[in-house]
């Protein structure tokens, strides 16, 4: 499959703190990729990189073959990304506010309905999309930041704690969507802190540490290599302790 | 579509323009806080309009008034721009630079230009509807005085003063956010909101102050070249025949400063539309705010749980910036009404001061058990306080910052009236123990009607009932206390004394209500009730 996501040697720091340390890293079509590393590791900061929310202090990054700095709308046109926290504007409906994704990807409107249907199905959202989204709970906030993502079919898809406030049959829904679109050549970028589900969902991972990649490979493959019987006391080996080094 | 090539000549890309101007549209019309109505989370433009309207009626008197192109044009462009600068500072700036909109739109395709102008376009859209409402009415006197050709004038005005006055909001607001980021536009807002809920006294202040034909030529002459909405009235002036150099001067003022307000925003517009999505810096964590007196007159002033309370409020109102507004605005409010009524002299004067003393200390106690946020009182309910100590300092909060203000500025307004008038000591102090005693009561009596805790109160949710039960509940208390206190002044200082007398005694049954309420208030006070 095609390489959809490629960071090379990829670094961000904030004032004296490095986030993201030399990063490299690629990404197949047809792929589910967990992030994984604990609060502070960089999850979010090289998820928002690849989003072209922000550039990188160093190094390089590409999406479906486009640079995250010189090529940022090519980019933002061949992915979907949720980011952790539900962040909206609360006064639209949420129909409003899918249009206004829609639109801006141009997207057709009658496709767009053809491929929101199943979406809002499987979300259980149909009901809801006239209320403002200011009336919406945290899991239908963060039902609606999904469909965003998919709706325009992206080849890459960046997940920064997707399943944070669903429920459990939204949960599931999520999987199997994940499961297709990644069968359909998708590459899925799956941030989370939640070991199990990383575990069972993707075929590769990535452990974050201070802002370093501290392991990668499939989780059998982590398994095997460092002995950990579960990914959970791979993870905590890796992680456990250190102080983050300071910048420069 | 037809404008796709004007979009296209102003660097835009029409594809990326048309859904965020769509909903920025959308975002003006509902994002009204300053008219959002209870129950709802959006606001109602149509009311936004109304009240421009009544502001515009209102400059039309003035100039119906004033009867002369500069005084009355200009204080009709006074009125309006004063609150159009409002709307701009308190929503339109805010949708302008929404904080938050990068996690929504930034990894979208846009484009800087095209978002820039579509939110250019969007505010100017609703600015222009408000400058209509605004600026229309006046037309029709200036069309009986000055015929067409000031119409005409009138217009060019106003278009150029709404124009500065709208500018100056937004370069204000972008300015603050170029400075501080978009956290210092949130801390200035409270501020605004008073502001703004001041402009709501504009007419009557207006109408007690100013005169206008009976200012003096000086005072006009200073107006008319220190206030820059006066230099609009040139056009109007002009039209009307009959003007001189100073009116070519003051539109050489008009046209600069509209030209000045013009360059500055290209200037700070520029790269706006990238800042607008670029991410927030992270700074560093500001160092903790100074820990509180647990002793000294503060302290005694609200003994323990007061202490907390105030803390609580501290903490509170950084987060919440409407009830901070209504907090800030109580005291602002009383302050300005009681000025108001001071300078109408005794008998109906004396009786508004002591109907508006009462009734905002009556609204306090509503106002302290509203927020915007009351799910984060959730750790209070786990926490080991005496909940009904706790609510009840609510009263001891409301006399610092309420009670002991207002009793100050009312009692250097009787201080001077008492001077002026020659009236014997022994009343004037007589009747301000008789009011405070009746305003103390009256605390007691909002926070017996109001007996809810803290902030645990939503802002926007409760029925529309709610207000004009308050509003009517408010009014018909203090005007029971004018009323006691009308008859008191009859008798004169003995009458007063005897009223304050009244007052001592009703206040320790009407305590033990307030307390009785606030306990089963405090009771009943769950999780399910703040969230």
């Amino acid at each position: 499959m095609e390489t959809l996501v490629e960071f090379s040697d990829l670094a961000r720091h904030y004032g004296g703190r490095w986030a993201v340390r030399g990063l490299s890293l690629s990404i197949a079509g047809g792929e589910i990729f967990g992030l994984l590393g604990p609060n502070g590791a960089g999850k979010s900061t090289t998820l928002k990189m690849a989003a072209t929310l922000l550039l990188p202090s160093s190094g390089r990054g590409r999406i479906a073959g486009y640079d995250l700095e010189s090529q940022a709308d090519e980019v933002r046109r061949r992915i979907g990304y949720v980011p952790e926290g539900a962040e909206l504007y609360e006064v639209l409906t949420g129909g409003e506010f899918l249009d206004l994704v829609r639109d801006l990807h141009r997207l057709p409107e009658a496709e767009a309905q053809r491929r929101r249907a199943p979406l809002l199905d499987a979300f259980e959202l149909y009901a809801d999309l006239g209320r403002v989204i200011g009336d919406y709970s945290k899991g239908m906030k963060q039902k609606l930041l999904l469909i965003a993502a998919l709706q325009h079919e992206p080849p890459v898809l960046l997940l920064d704690e997707p399943l944070d406030g669903l429920d459990v049959s939204a949960q599931e829904a999520l999987k199997q969507v994940l499961r297709d679109r990644a069968a359909a050549g998708c590459a899925v970028v799956y941030s989370s802190h939640i070991l199990e589900v990383v575990e069972k969902l993707c075929t590769r991972v990535a452990i974050l540490a201070h802002g370093r990649l501290a392991a990668l490979g499939s989780p059998r493959e982590l398994a095997e290599r460092l002995g950990g019987a579960s990914l959970s006391e791979i993870f905590l080996r890796l992680t456990g302790g250190d102080a983050p080094p300071p910048a420069g | 579509m037809w404008t796709d090539p004007l979009l296209r000549a102003l660097g835009a890309d029409p594809e990326v323009f048309r859904p965020v101007y769509r909903v920025q549209k959308i975002l003006l019309r509902r994002s009204v806080r300053l008219m959002r109505l209870r129950g709802r989370q959006t606001g109602s433009f149509a009311l936004v309009c109304f009240l421009a309207g009544s502001y515009g009626l209102v400059g039309t008197v003035f100039l119906y008034r004033a009867r002369v192109p500069v005084l009355g044009g200009g204080l009709a462009l006074t009125c309006g721009c004063a609150y159009l600068l409002m709307i701009v500072l308190a929503d339109h700036a805010e949708v302008l630079v929404l904080s938050g909109e990068r996690l929504v739109l930034a990894a979208h395709p846009h484009d800087d230009r095209s978002l820039l102008l579509a939110k250019s376009v969007a505010v100017g859209r609703s600015l222009a509807l408000l400058s209509a409402c605004l600026f229309l009415p006046a037309c029709l006197v200036v069309a009986h005085w000055w015929g067409a050709r000031g119409v005409l004038g009138y217009l060019a005005g106003a278009a150029g003063a709404a124009f500065a006055a709208a500018a100056s909001g937004v370069l204000f607001a972008v300015l603050l956010v170029r400075t501080g980021g978009k956290r210092a536009m949130e801390r200035v807002m409270p501020w605004v909101q008073t502001a703004f809920q001041l402009t709501f006294f504009l007419p009557t202040a207006a109408n007690v102050f100013f005169q206008p034909e009976q200012l003096s030529g000086f005072v006009r002459g200073l107006m008319a070249w220190l206030l820059p909405t006066f230099w609009f009235t040139a056009p109007l002036e002009l039209a009307a025949g009959g003007a001189g150099a100073a009116a070519w001067g003051r539109l050489a003022l008009a046209g600069g400063s509209v030209a000045g307000l013009a360059i500055a925003g290209r200037r700070l517009a520029t790269g706006l539309g990238r800042r607008l999505l670029e991410p927030e810096p992270r700074t560093a964590p500001r160092g903790g705010r100074g820990a509180l007196p647990a002793h000294g007159a503060l302290g005694f002033l609200l003994r323990f749980e007061g202490l907390r309370l105030f803390s609580l409020l501290r903490v509170h109102l950084r987060s919440d910036w409407r009830t901070l507004s209504e907090v800030l605005s109580l005291p602002a409010t009383g302050l300005l009404l009681l000025f108001l009524y001071a300078r109408q002299g005794s008998g109906f004067g004396l009786l508004m001061r002591a109907f508006f003393f009462s009734w905002l200390l009556f609204l306090g106690a509503d106002t302290l058990t509203r927020s915007q946020r009351p799910g984060s009182l959730w750790w209070l309910l786990s926490s080991p306080i005496d909940r009904t100590r706790f609510s009840l300092a609510t009263i001891s909060l409301l006399r610092l910052f309420l009670l002991v203000p207002l009793t100050a500025a009312v009692a250097l307004m009787t201080l001077r009236q008492g001077l002026q008038a020659g009236e014997p000591w022994s009343q004037g102090l007589w009747g301000l123990a008789a009011l405070v005693a009746w305003g103390d009561l009256l605390l007691l009596l909002g926070k017996a009607a109001y007996p809810e805790f803290p902030f645990s109160r939503g802002r926007e949710g409760g029925m529309a009932g709610d207000r004009f039960a308050l509003i009517f509940l408010g009014a018909a208390a203090s005007g029971a206390v004018t009323a006691v206190l009308a008859v008191c002044r009859h008798f004169g200082a003995p009458g007063f004394a005897l009223g304050a007398l009244a007052a001592v005694l009703l206040h320790l049954p009407l305590s033990l209500w307030a307390r009785r309420r606030t306990a089963r208030a405090a009771e009943r006070l769950d999780l399910v009730q703040l969230c």
